[in-house]
């Protein structure tokens, strides 16, 4: 018991910023970012309690979020969850591609100013905007995306490089 | 990996003080183990509510005052100085709610109980050691023994040589008035420190009583300094070391 307290405290300490910003980014609404991201650690250690194993507190908390933001979209947003599973894509293309590709894609978006790629991102769809923040902003590799959001690496890998031509398109739409 | 742009920005969204520490409060009061299903070897409620809040009013103390880089000059306060109560109160309990193990803590808790000496040896050089503060240190120490002690698992059984030979490697902590002689300095290197890992606890009982000999030890000194120094009236001294033996 004494254990599981001290992870909790140490998971908040830990990832309370993060989540947050997570769901600011995925959600817009600074406010019901924090009941969900607060939401999100009363079920974790809820479930803790009750003897739920949790291998990774990390992407466990992220999933748990994760499901949490998409009860969010179907309560509120019926057309962006439309969006958000539109992700059969056809990966035939994206597959081919050079590895070196979203590098390309990645330093056209630097050069603009960091308040406006955010602001493109919001207009993203949240499929697209929920693996970027993963992979540039909290910093997790395509394979730990995948564990969150239950697809492989590869299909990660894809969805990163067509969220990165969408922010570029966006962007350049912004700048023209 | 970059848009370092996007990241930078990104970092600006953070939860305010006041809003983190409203959902600590929303939290962990929901962790209060009611009826629910617990595992075997569960303690009182009451304790972990009292760890929570210590740890949250801990790191919510240290966030609002790391701003002012008072907590980091605090750091190196002595007992009389202005910001010694921020070390104790704050820097010192942020380092036992952050260690990540029980033994962490523990070694956190045997570490303060030396700083408390090395604090009397220093507040000793500086003639500055009087009986009301070195009577603060030793209860500090005797609270940070008990603390470390409480911490660590009661040993199977005891090795006399094992722990004799562990309390050979620990080093005498020097009482040096400034009329002291050279000998009795000992070089930093030698600094009594825990070990990461691995003492049990009779070493570090052992360690804490050899600390508590020479805190008892720097006191004394100082004492008789004072009297030398001031041809004062003799002090009693009396110390009581709690340590569990």
């Amino acid at each position: 018991m004494r254990d599981l307290q001290k992870d909790f405290n140490l998971a908040f300490e830990a990832y309370n910023d993060e989540l947050f910003r997570h769901a600011s980014m995925r959600l817009k609404d600074r406010d019901r970012a924090l009941e969900l991201t607060q939401e999100c650690f009363m079920k974790v250690f809820e479930y803790a309690q009750k003897g739920g194993e949790i291998r990774e507190m990390r992407p466990f908390l992220y999933r748990t979020l994760r499901h949490l933001i998409i009860d969010e979209y179907r309560r509120k947003k019926p057309v962006s969850l439309e969006q958000m599973v539109e992700g059969q894509e056809d990966m035939s293309v994206e597959v081919l591609l050079p590895p070196d590709e979203s590098n390309t894609l990645e330093a056209a978006i630097e050069r603009f100013d960091g308040k406006l790629a955010m602001v493109a991102l919001h207009e993203l769809p949240d499929l697209y905007r929920e693996v970027l923040s993963l992979r540039y902003v909290e910093g997790l590799s395509p394979g730990e995306i995948g564990g969150i959001v239950g697809e492989s690496e590869n299909a990660v890998s894809v969805r990163i490089h067509r969220g990165l031509k969408k922010l570029k398109e966006v962007l350049q739409n912004h700048e023209s | 990996m970059n848009l370092n742009n996007l990241k930078h920005e990104a970092e600006k969204i953070r939860l305010t003080t006041a809003e983190k520490s409203a959902m600590r409060a929303r939290i962990f009061p929901t962790l209060q183990p009611g009826p629910r299903p617990q595992s075997v070897g569960v303690g009182s409620p009451y304790v972990f509510m009292s760890y929570n809040l210590r740890m949250s009013l801990a790191g919510l103390l240290l966030f609002v005052l790391a701003g002012t880089g008072t907590v980091s000059a605090a750091q190196g306060a002595l007992p009389g100085d202005l910001l010694y109560p921020v070390k104790v109160s704050i820097n010192e309990k942020v380092e036992v709610a952050l260690a990540p193990t029980t033994a962490a803590k523990a070694e956190v808790q045997v570490r303060l109980a030396e700083r408390r000496v090395d604090e009397a040896r220093e507040l000793s050089v500086r003639g500055r050691l009087d009986e009301k503060t070195a009577k603060i240190l030793t209860d500090d120490f005797d609270e940070h023994s008990a603390q470390a002690l409480a911490l660590v698992e009661p040993d199977e059984q005891d090795e006399p040589e094992v722990k004799n030979a562990q309390v050979q490697t620990m080093m005498t902590i020097s009482i040096a008035p400034p009329e002291a002689d050279s000998s009795s300095t000992t070089p930093e290197r030698e600094k009594p420190s825990v070990k990461k890992s691995g003492k049990n606890r009779s070493e570090i009982r052992e360690s804490l009583r050899e600390k508590g000999e020479l805190l008892k030890e720097i006191k004394i000194r100082s004492q008789r300094q004072e009297i030398k120094d001031g041809g004062g009236e003799g002090i009693e001294i009396k110390i009581e070391l709690q340590i569990d033996r």
